[in-house]
């Protein structure tokens, strides 16, 4: 394969372009990719799809119910709150990550003695595996012994319910994941704003343009691309979100917190209901492709 | 307040070594798992959360002495252990065994067992315990028969037997004019505690201006948080006492019970320690096991439903003299009995694909022995499943009391959780969860958490269903 | 007007300064917390109201993890982590190469099978993957880690790489064909160079996703000398007790080297500025 490669063959201008020879190389260089991902990946989720059609007993498939499993889970209440705390959870998070991401970007990338510390110590969120960060700010956020209440406590406030009221549970979710995802955001909108030659800035400068107007007339105009790729993954990555709620909060109090992708999990391993959490999956994945796509078009059209 | 010297880790470590040299001799006295003589070899893959290689847990200690007391037996069998998180033991084990490629061994426990079962992936162990001496047989009490028995066959064997009993810290209790030994039934249960409770200007839990905010010692505390394996707390204990029956049980697992007027009633009483009685804050909503643990071992709450199989751990962490929280029985309705307790396990399962079930059943019937069962009890501090090791004078020490009183309150009214084919806990937990936090109406939330359960347990095959 | 400027930018400067170490503190809080726990005997941490300092202030839940085997744990994360890294930058370039630069039919159905398995929850793959790796014979190996490790970050890596190489202007390219650059040549010495920002963050990703990945590894590894670092870690959150001290301990040990590899790849965010590339 390494020699097919490695045969030189040159780029036509697409007006030359001959239809008949079929030209291999971009074939060969998607082909690891794709065969990997087929085989790890597209194979699994294609057996997901199959046994969302089907009465499954852990992996052995029973009989063929149709949409069944659809319409189990569409006739379900949780379902629908479940659909409820997914997309509340993953627009307020994503929002609030992109802006905070941004910010940390934009501060990162000026020529400040600060900025080296900056950039490394704020990514040290985001390299901390998920549930220990979970689990510090669970223990942060404890009603009668978390630090925050005892702080709050001590200097006269009253303690707050940071995880067991409905509301504040939460909005305390969407905040521990921007904290910890807000840097991830910083990295990839980073790389994108210094593919922005600083000759630009000192052009717009010199022509007299502020700060605020050499960012919205420039900055964000280049930016589009790299937010629109934080945009669609973090939302992908939101709508899956499993290890918060369960750390956090287990999806409490009473079903607050519990999204689509905690029913799911609780479905497959808990109750062992592998064709209905295959077709709330599947669901995840429809809506993930919406919003993906609906996102693309919202800043093409722009 | 005392600070612990050197760690516990490393003197249970030094223990551990100690005690495994006399026990070496000891196996030899013990019928089961000392025939010895028979020629079975091979390797033997065992699955738990707590091995001998692990480092985290005293239970891992307790594991090692009784690894070695083996390959010292027996040279022939190897053991290969494999350590899993216990949170994923159940999924990783159904996989495996779906692959082909189940360890022979694996720990099993109430929430995981039932859909093993339903795999048809656990061995039934009948004939082969069919086969063990008389004495031994006996020495296990009834509830360790009853645990993992359907359809007249046994398919796990305790490794690990635990229930709680409630623990109060008497000195508490003294202060407010209570006292701990006549808590008899749930009202005097109530009272007590609403004793105790004083929020930041003194005010007591009936007072309309009480503070929920202020309070330094709650009454009581449970794990509540949704998908930590908790259930509504005492529920199946009121259940049980009021109808006579568990919760769901054998042949139709049917849930009932749930929607009677005594369910309600127990219910009722029990939620309202949360919103009307205040004994017991809003924030053990959001505790697992080991949050509730920390939370009376930090000295927040006066009375805890403390599990056998934690408090030792627990135990050495206490901010208070560990003497004075004292366990006592189950409050009941009406004082007249005291309330069943609920039986929980680890236990050991065998494949059914395993390739060499003879030398995985001299494995487990090792770790069944006297021997194996007062090392877990000495070393990590659990409770013996076998009548006769509760002679031993380490019982009789008073920081070890609490074994005799449990083993007491297991003689009289034990009941083994069923591992029904549908799990109930979080089902329940949830009804709790809307009734404190949403005021959905008690009678509501009982018929949503039994349509559920219905509904999931009308996807399990009838013929399935495992019976008693 | 040159002294209003001077004031307005050393303005700026505190402005920017505050924010900055306002960021860090919030960044920082819960790890000087989390710091100041793993040097606390467990007994001390579960004090009430909680005691900032430690007291006795003991090295000894770093001990412990250490001795039951962080180690080991260590090494394999960082050997199938490098792995994952190598494959998935290498792979994520050949593709993202092809999809950015190159037109071929089907290109739109290879973008849609790469990206489509990202926005599938990860459980519901998790029991068939498992079936697939025992049919392959690959449970409980480094070669199994590895592979799944790679599945994981290559979709985010495919997506990120072909948008960035969408931005390099075409006339590069062209020119690099003239001077008579082979397509792959013009990858590997035109494209690859001024899209180091880039590379290093798919590198990052894929080595983050290796390296605190939990889930994966335990599906794949059973025997105890298989532990990845997190597995390890996780062990501390038992059934009956969390053990807060190495949990904290080990956490922070296993985030270091992560830290100190995203110190020093910042750099290659700068050369990828700074190369004569883009400027010349």
């Amino acid at each position: 394969m390494s020699q097919t490669v490695a045969v030189p063959s040159r780029v036509q201008p697409a007006a030359v372009a001959r239809k008949r020879r079929v030209d291999w190389l971009p074939y060969l260089m998607v082909a690891p990719t794709v065969v990997v991902l087929s085989v790890f990946s597209l194979l699994p989720t294609l057996y997901g799809a199959v046994v969302s059609l089907y009465r499954v007993q852990f992996v052995e498939l029973l009989d063929f119910v149709g949409l069944d499993n659809y319409v189990g889970i569409f006739t379900n209440p949780e379902f629908w709150s479940g659909l409820r705390v997914s997309v509340i959870f993953s627009f307020f998070s994503v929002v609030l990550t992109v802006a905070v991401g941004f910010g940390l970007a934009l501060l990162a990338n000026r020529a400040l003695a600060l900025v080296p510390t900056f950039r490394t110590v704020v990514v040290m969120p985001w390299v901390t595996s998920y549930v220990v960060v979970y689990l510090i700010f669970k223990w942060i956020l404890n009603f009668d012994d978390g630090l925050l209440n005892v702080v709050l406590y001590a200097v006269g406030q009253r303690k707050v319910g940071w995880l067991t009221d409905p509301f504040l549970a939460m909005a305390s979710l969407i905040v521990v994941d921007t904290w910890r995802a807000a840097p991830y955001a910083m990295i990839l909108l980073l790389a994108g704003l210094q593919t922005i030659p600083h000759e630009l800035y000192e052009a717009a400068a010199t022509d007299g343009a502020s700060g605020w107007r050499s960012f919205w007339s420039m900055t964000l105009p280049l930016m589009k691309l790299p937010l629109t790729i934080v945009l669609v993954l973090l939302t992908i990555v939101n709508l899956n979100t499993l290890v918060a709620m369960l750390v956090l909060t287990g999806g409490g109090p009473g079903r607050a917190t519990e999204p689509l992708s905690l029913l799911m999990y609780n479905q497959a391993f808990q109750y062992f209901q592998m064709g209905p959490a295959a077709s709330i999956a599947m669901f995840i994945f429809a809506l993930n492709l919406v919003l993906a796509a609906g996102y693309v078009r919202l800043l093409r059209s722009d | 307040m005392r600070t612990a010297g050197i760690s516990r880790r490393a003197f249970l470590g030094a223990l551990g070594a100690a005690a495994a040299l006399p026990l070496a001799n000891a196996c030899k006295a013990i019928p089961i798992g000392g025939g010895g003589a028979s020629a079975t070899s091979g390797t033997v893959e065992f699955m738990a959360h707590f091995t001998p290689v692990g480092t985290n847990d005293v239970r891992d200690d307790a594991s090692k002495a009784v690894w070695e007391d083996f390959q010292k037996k027996y040279p022939n069998i190897t053991i290969k252990w494999q350590q899993t998180a216990w949170q994923t033991i159940g999924e990783k084990y159904m996989a495996a065994w779906s692959a082909g490629s189940a360890p022979d061994i694996s720990l099993f426990s109430p929430a995981n067992i039932a859909p093993a079962l339903l795999l048809g992936s656990v061995e039934d162990l009948t004939p082969h315990l069919n086969g063990w001496p008389a004495a031994d047989k006996e020495d296990y009490p009834k509830v360790w028969w009853d645990v993992g028995t359907y359809n007249g066959k046994k398919y796990i064997a305790p490794l690990l037997l635990f229930g709680a009993l409630p623990i109060y810290r008497k000195s508490l209790f003294q202060e407010a004019g209570q006292k701990v030994d006549q808590i008899r039934t749930w009202d005097d249960w109530r009272k007590a505690l609403q004793a105790i409770v004083k929020d930041g200007q003194g005010r007591p839990p009936t007072d309309p201006a009480f503070d929920e905010s202020s309070v330094k010692v709650w009454g009581f505390a449970q794990y509540a948080a949704r998908n930590s394996g908790a259930s509504i707390p005492y529920f199946n204990t009121f259940i049980v006492e009021r109808l006579g029956k568990q919760m769901v049980e054998p042949p139709d697992w049917k849930a009932d019970r749930w929607i009677t007027p005594e369910a309600i009633d127990g219910v009722t009483t029990i939620t309202n320690w949360v919103t009307k009685d205040r004994i017991q804050p809003k924030s053990t909503l959001n505790m697992n096991l080991s949050d509730a643990d920390k939370f009376f071992a930090s000295g927040l709450c006066a009375a805890y439903n403390f599990g056998t199989n934690t408090y030792p751990t627990a135990r050495k962490n206490m901010q208070f003299d560990p003497m004075d929280a004292v366990f006592e029985r189950i409050p009941s309705p009406d004082g007249q009995k005291w309330g069943p307790i609920g039986i929980n396990h680890w236990s050991m399962g065998v494949s059914s694909k395993s390739k060499n079930k003879e030398a995985a059943f001299t494995v487990m019937d090792f770790w069944l022995t006297k021997a194996a069962d007062i090392e877990f009890a000495k070393t990590a501090g659990q409770q013996p499943k076998r009548t006769s090791s509760l002679s031993d004078p380490f019982f009789d020490k008073p920081e070890n009391a609490y074994v005799k009183t449990f083993a007491d309150a297991q003689k009289e009214w034990a009941v083994p959780d069923l591992s029904a084919p549908v799990r109930t806990d979080d089902i329940l937990l949830e009804a709790y969860h809307s009734i404190i936090t949403q005021n959905v109406p008690v009678r509501d939330a009982m018929q949503q958490a039994y349509d559920k359960y219905t509904k999931l347990l009308s996807q399990v095959p009838k013929e399935k269903l495992p019976q008693a | 007007m040159a002294a209003r400027t001077i004031a307005a930018r050393r303005r700026e400067s505190i402005a920017l300064n505050t924010l900055m170490i306002l960021a860090i503190v919030v960044a920082l809080l819960p790890f000087v917390w989390a710091f100041l726990t793993s040097v606390k005997l467990q007994k001390q941490i579960y004090a009430f109201p909680p005691e900032l300092l430690p007291n006795p202030f003991t090295f000894f839940n770093y001990l412990s993890e250490f001795r039951g085997g962080l180690a080991q744990g260590l090494f394999n994360s960082a050997f199938v982590s490098l792995f994952a890294v190598l494959l998935t930058v290498s792979a994520a370039s050949l593709s993202g190469y092809a999809l950015a630069a190159m037109r071929f039919r089907g290109s739109g159905l290879v973008m849609f099978s790469i990206i489509a398995p990202m926005m599938i929850p990860g459980l519901v793959n998790l029991v068939p993957t498992y079936l697939i790796l025992s049919a392959l014979g690959l449970l409980d190996t480094y070669l199994g880690l590895i592979l799944l490790y790679w599945v994981g970050s290559l979709p985010v890596g495919v997506y990120i790489l072909r948008g960035f190489f969408r931005t390099i202007p075409r006339e590069l390219e062209e020119a690099a064909v003239v001077d008579g650059c082979s397509r792959f040549q013009v990858l590997l010495r035109v494209v690859l160079p001024i899209s180091k920002p880039a590379l290093v963050t798919v590198a990052m990703l894929a080595f983050l996703q290796a390296w605190n990945d939990f889930i994966v590894a335990s599906i794949v590894t059973a025997s105890v000398e298989m532990r990845t670092a997190q597995i390890f870690l996780y062990a501390n959150i038992g059934d009956v007790e969390v053990n807060w001290g190495g949990l904290m301990a080990a956490a922070l040990v296993v985030s270091l080297p992560v830290l100190l590899l995203y110190f020093f790849l910042q750099k290659g965010f700068i050369s990828g500025l700074t190369s004569g590339a883009i400027k010349g």
